[in-house]
């Protein structure tokens, strides 16, 4: 199922990075604008809308909700980074796509269909600017939402907000603002991170950063061509055009980089795995599933690379912990970083 | 733009093939240590890259490849209850197959690899990004291509604004008009936030339930504040990144055009905690990688495997589980 035989590859080992000078700036997420807050009242109504599954055959029409898997291809190539199943989304128009949502109405729920559209100057990949691309999709699911006003004072009661749209749009905000917390504590632990493969200076080799990508390519897309029926030649190619995308190639071996001086960090500092972050992973997602954490440590140890998967993560995350710790962060606000532009220039 | 029909074609499969295919399917299906089939999920999240779980995905994928043949004694019934029957596929699945088939086999292959080949250096998002007119200010290129990088994602997914009243758009405007002014006051609140919020992350329980999720001036002074208490933080924050389900996890990916690992692996994850098929351990396996990856871990084991760590991990295995 893999395409070229595999080359042999050793990582470099690298010294363990200085933290004590590990300083990184950021910029924080900025306070949510009507646009977000309006679009968050929509979404939170929605998910407290009655809905009605759609029955195979029926078609699909704007605002219903739909679950699909998608390919692109462009320019003879599948995308690799394209390809995933159960992709959820609303029946509405795609700022950065347009004429995809339109090229899916009317579409029969479960049923699957092809079609070619120009993607546009602002593409979110620049490199395939004013190109054609041709996606498969095939909806499996369709979802019918009963239709509701923003301001509708029993669909906003319903929802748990107050019918009274100033307190609804303040509960809103401290939802985005919670979020936007959460955002930024990520944001600072990737800063961080870059921080820390920026001081490796040892070469990555191809062979590893090809290994990555393939182990990324074999969890998600791959078992989806497999499931659609494509040829064994069309999946070695599919695969191949994503090991040699240049966007996932820099992820991949940036993402190796950061690897290797955790390791180095985790052997100066003989880190062990962090019980404690796996304990409260477990335990939300055992709320989520509403099943006992217990039940999951079982369910794990059934599952083939579970186990493993969990202890790696969880000296990963004990490594990242201990590198954070030691970290010096500096948040500015988007206008303040505005400002120091400015003065600059 | 080209259009596939939606009538039932013949199948792409040849029939040696599919000899094969059911030689194999039934092979595996006497192997114990396999999984049932699943034919509404044709992805396997956790596939290693060898061994026993590929065998699964494999099976998967050839059961329904087989499946294709009854895909004319389709009948209409619930998606739950054609989820359930081994025979359900799409209506016009073989047509749209052959369509994107034929798609990539249209334009040169070699001009496609000539132009990446280009684009290496120069097109790639981050490095227009590190070009960007605030390369040469004091903040680094580093740290605002990956901010633009990183808000690129979410802003592309964006769909057009929802039909809003006035009424809700000035309700909408005056709030968002309070919540900058709250954002420049988190400066002058400082210390007596950051001191909350330290307590607020030392009761990990509290966080791990997700209602003690820190806000965004909270989390401003923790980092500022740094140390334990802003490491712990962020690593409960990544935790609940890796559950957030639907919609939340859509913002990381684009329909078609994905741009990043960590997105194709919550998206992953969001699925297969929605997919009534996934066993529980893969659920849970899933959520584990995708919290891995959100924050960069990579999937060849480079941290587990220098040194001491290689026992420490199977020690940790023995004792945690």
């Amino acid at each position: 199922m893999s395409s070229a035989p595999r080359a042999q590859y050793s990582l470099p080992r690298v010294p363990a990075p200085d933290l004590d000078h590990l300083q990184v700036k950021l910029i924080a997420p900025s306070p949510p604008s009507a646009e977000e807050l309006v679009e968050r009242l929509h979404q939170h109504l929605r998910a407290h809308t009655p809905t009605r599954a759609k029955k195979p055959g029926e078609p699909i029409l704007l605002g219903d909700e739909i679950v699909c898997d998608i390919i692109t291809v462009v320019e003879g190539e599948i995308l690799g980074r394209s390809v995933q199943a159960n992709q959820r989304f609303e029946m509405r128009a795609f700022d950065h796509l347009p004429g995809f949502i339109e090229m899916l109405t009317g579409m029969e729920t479960f049923s699957a269909r092809t079609f070619s559209l120009k993607l546009p100057d602002n593409s979110i990949a620049p490199a395939l600017s004013g190109l054609e691309a041709t996606f498969y999709v095939e909806v499996r699911e369709a979802v019918e939402f009963e239709p509701a006003t923003l301001d509708d004072p029993e669909a906003l009661k319903r929802s748990g907000l107050s019918s009274n749209l100033e307190e609804a749009m303040s509960a809103l905000a401290e939802q985005l603002d919670r979020e936007q917390g959460d955002e930024l504590l990520i944001e600072a632990t990737l800063i961080v991170l870059d921080a820390l493969a920026s001081q490796v200076n040892q070469k990555i080799p191809e062979a590893a950063i090809d290994e990555e990508l393939r182990r990324t390519w074999q969890r998600n897309a791959a078992c989806v061509l497999e499931g659609k029926g494509f040829s064994e030649q069309m999946r070695v190619a599919a695969e191949q055009s994503f090991l040699s995308d240049p966007e996932m190639r820099d992820q991949a071996e940036n993402r190796i980089k950061i690897g290797l001086a955790l390791a180095a960090v985790v052997e100066e500092n003989n880190l062990s795995p962090d019980a404690d972050f796996l304990d409260s992973l477990l335990l939300a997602t055992a709320q989520e599933l509403g099943k006992d954490p217990s039940q999951l440590k079982d369910a794990l140890k059934a599952e083939h690379p579970g186990l493993q998967t969990a202890a790696n993560t969880a000296l990963y995350f004990r490594a990242v912990e201990f590198v954070m710790s030691r970290a010096q962060i500096e948040v500015l606000e988007s206008w303040e970083a505005e400002e120091i532009s400015s003065k600059r220039s | 733009m080209s259009q596939a029909g939606t009538s039932t074609a013949p199948n792409v499969f040849s029939a040696a093939n599919l000899l094969q295919v059911q030689a194999h399917t039934a092979s595996l299906f006497t192997d114990p240590t396999s999984t049932p089939a699943e034919p509404h999920s044709p992805f396997d999240v956790q596939t290693g890259f060898r061994g026993a779980t590929t065998a699964n995905a494999v099976l998967k994928g050839l059961t329904r490849a087989t499946s294709r043949l009854g895909s004319q004694s389709r009948s209409v019934g619930s998606v739950a209850g054609l989820a359930g029957a081994a025979f359900a596929l799409p209506s016009g699945i073989a047509n749209a197959v052959q369509s994107i088939e034929k798609a990539m086999q249209t334009g040169s292959r070699s001009d496609v690899a000539q132009a990446v080949g280009n684009t290496s250096s120069a097109g790639s998002l981050t490095a227009r990004l590190a070009k960007h007119s605030l390369e040469t200010t004091s903040l680094g290129s580093r740290v605002l291509a990956g901010h633009l990088a990183r808000t690129a994602g979410k802003k592309a997914f964006r769909q057009v604004a929802p039909a809003a009243s006035k009424a809700v758009v000035k309700a909408a405007a005056r709030q968002a008009a309070k919540e900058a002014a709250k954002a420049g006051a988190v400066k002058a609140a400082g210390r007596t936030v950051a001191a909350t919020a330290t307590t607020a992350a030392k009761n990990s329980s509290t966080l791990a339930r997700g209602a003690g999720a820190i806000s965004r001036g909270a989390a401003k002074a923790l980092l500022k504040e740094g140390g334990e208490a802003a490491a712990k933080a962020a690593g409960k924050a990544v935790a609940r990144g890796a559950l957030k389900s639907g919609a939340k996890a859509a913002g990381r990916f684009v329909p078609g055009l994905n741009v990043a690992i960590a997105g194709l692996d919550t998206a992953t994850a969001a699925a297969t905690l929605a997919d009534p098929k996934a066993s529980t351990g893969k659920k849970v396996t899933s959520v584990i990688t995708a919290a891995g990856s959100i924050v960069a871990a990579t999937n060849i084991p480079v941290v587990s495997q220098v040194g001491a760590a290689v026992s420490t991990v199977s020690s940790f295995i023995g004792s945690f589980f």
